[in-house]
């Protein structure tokens, strides 16, 4: 459906048009919530169907010898797969295995292996690599998925692929960038958006309505916009 | 496909027919005509869902040959699965000498499997990638293999007037039977259109919100009000 469809489809569900009706802005949000939604449904239940179109695989990225870290073209979602290689002088490829870590033990990795506060001089490391990522703002102010790798297995000039789940791009109506979810996910995004916006809409607390009903008082209008005081 | 008979149909499963009863039409002709690619999909969807192929049958494309090039000697296009494509089914590929049948893999599956000795059609966003686990880059997987893809296409899209300029393959193209149309599809439609007509959450805000105006009247006034509706009970018709 085009982005201008999304949204009459929204309106029908809602019954909009009789009574408050959603601006498009605020539209515009929940219908790209909803896709959001959606898609980290679609990663929890291996619906690989929905998330295709999303996938990205970035191939061969080099990276140095021991820590390295470089950024993704697009924010992350979800990661999926990443593979760590090297290529040897005859064309071979030889594969590292690495391990995920959560970002602050991966920080602490790092100690044990700059400072090595456990190991006796000359012990062997474990032949291990690491890798984590962290989203985090750059120089430009825009976020980025920042890859991180720690890499202790010995093995030199190594390249990384990684395949990942990227975000959608933000909903708009103006810009004619509709949803990325495949076709037949778009009334089911249309579906919950509108249950989001009614939900907001039947649940809201009538503005101003506690102190008259609770003090069995009434506010004299008189005096609410201040400027008779 | 022409979906202007469903609309009709549509129109008398909900009772928006102009009568003498109840002049002019709630729904509009677009509004029908989203709902009832809206409800197409949604069908689609579920079918895929839970295993009901039979119902996809109408939707089953075989792609042209994918794979390398050897005139250029470079991988052909891999990007192939745009928008008619919307499910696989199955794959073949070949190389000078055999045919394999290889299993399928979508997505975050594949990788895994690249660097076995395992006959594999890998599918990751809209590429594709036929393997037979010789490891190395996905983008060299297809070197000197070829091959066929069985898939789900889209179906027609619903039109309820001939389109400007005309579409001549999809207006005439029915995805599915008539029985699928008329019986499942259309009362698909029915059901998300008549949302619209029916009591909703926000009509009882708005009903509850017409109250809370009433309760502003001053109190005063309304035992007032009861008190003339008293004096005027003997005078009211019976």
């Amino acid at each position: 459906m085009t982005p201008l469809e999304i949204v009459s489809t929204v309106r029908t569900l809602l019954d909009s048009g009789h009574e408050w009706y959603a601006p498009l802005d605020f539209m515009e949000q929940q219908i790209d919530n909803a896709q959001r939604v959606l898609i980290a449904k679609a990663h929890a239940k291996g619906d690989e169907r929905c998330l295709r179109p999303l996938y990205v695989f970035e191939e061969d990225r080099i990276i140095d010898n021991t820590t390295a870290e470089f950024q993704l073209n697009t924010l992350m979602f979800f990661p999926r797969n990443l593979i760590v290689k090297t290529v040897d002088n005859n064309g071979n490829n030889k594969f590292v295995t690495l391990s995920y870590l959560e970002p602050a033990k991966f920080e602490n990795y790092n100690m044990i292996f700059t400072n090595q506060p456990y190991l006796l001089p000359g012990a062997n490391y474990p032949k291990y690599g690491y890798w984590s990522y962290v989203n985090r703002t750059d120089a430009n102010n825009i976020l980025r998925t920042i890859i991180q790798i720690k890499n202790n297995t010995g093995m030199q000039n190594l390249l990384a692929s990684i395949l990942y789940i990227r975000y959608p791009v933000a909903f708009s109506v103006a810009n004619n960038i509709g949803l990325e979810v495949p076709l037949e996910y778009h009334f089911e995004v249309a579906c919950f958006a509108a249950e989001r916006i009614n939900t907001m809409d039947v649940t809201e607390q009538q503005r101003g309505l506690y102190v008259p009903i609770e003090s069995g008082q009434r506010i004299p209008l008189q005096n609410a916009g201040g400027s008779n005081d | 496909m022409d979906g202007s008979d469903l609309v009709l149909q549509i129109r008398r499963a909900l009772r928006d027919v102009t009568s003498a009863r109840s002049q002019g039409q709630f729904y509009d002709d677009d509004e029908i005509i989203l709902a009832l690619n809206n409800a197409q999909m949604l069908f689609v969807n579920y079918c895929l869902e839970r295993n009901l192929y039979v119902y996809l049958e109408g939707l089953i494309r075989v792609s042209d040959r994918i794979g390398w090039n050897a005139q250029l000697n470079v991988p052909a296009n891999l990007n192939i699965l745009t928008d008619p494509y919307l499910h696989i089914i199955s794959a073949v590929f070949q190389d000078s000498e055999h045919s394999y049948l290889s299993r399928v893999y979508l997505g975050g599956e594949a990788l895994q499997y690249l660097y076995t000795e395992h006959y594999g059609t890998y599918i990751i966003n809209n590429a594709i990638y036929f393997s037979r686990g010789w490891g190395g880059a996905p983008s060299n997987y297809n070197q000197q293999l070829s091959g066929r893809i069985i898939y789900y296409t889209y179906p027609a899209r619903i039109y309820g007037a001939l389109p400007s300029p005309p579409v001549p393959i999809d207006y005439v193209t029915k995805s599915f039977s008539d029985a699928i149309y008329e019986n499942v599809i259309l009362y698909i439609a029915a059901s998300i259109l008549s949302l619209k007509d029916s009591l909703s959450q926000r009509d009882v805000k708005l009903l509850s919100e017409g109250k809370t105006f009433e309760s502003t009247i001053p109190t005063q006034l309304i035992y007032l009000y009861s008190k003339i509706d008293s004096f005027l009970e003997p005078y009211k018709p019976q």
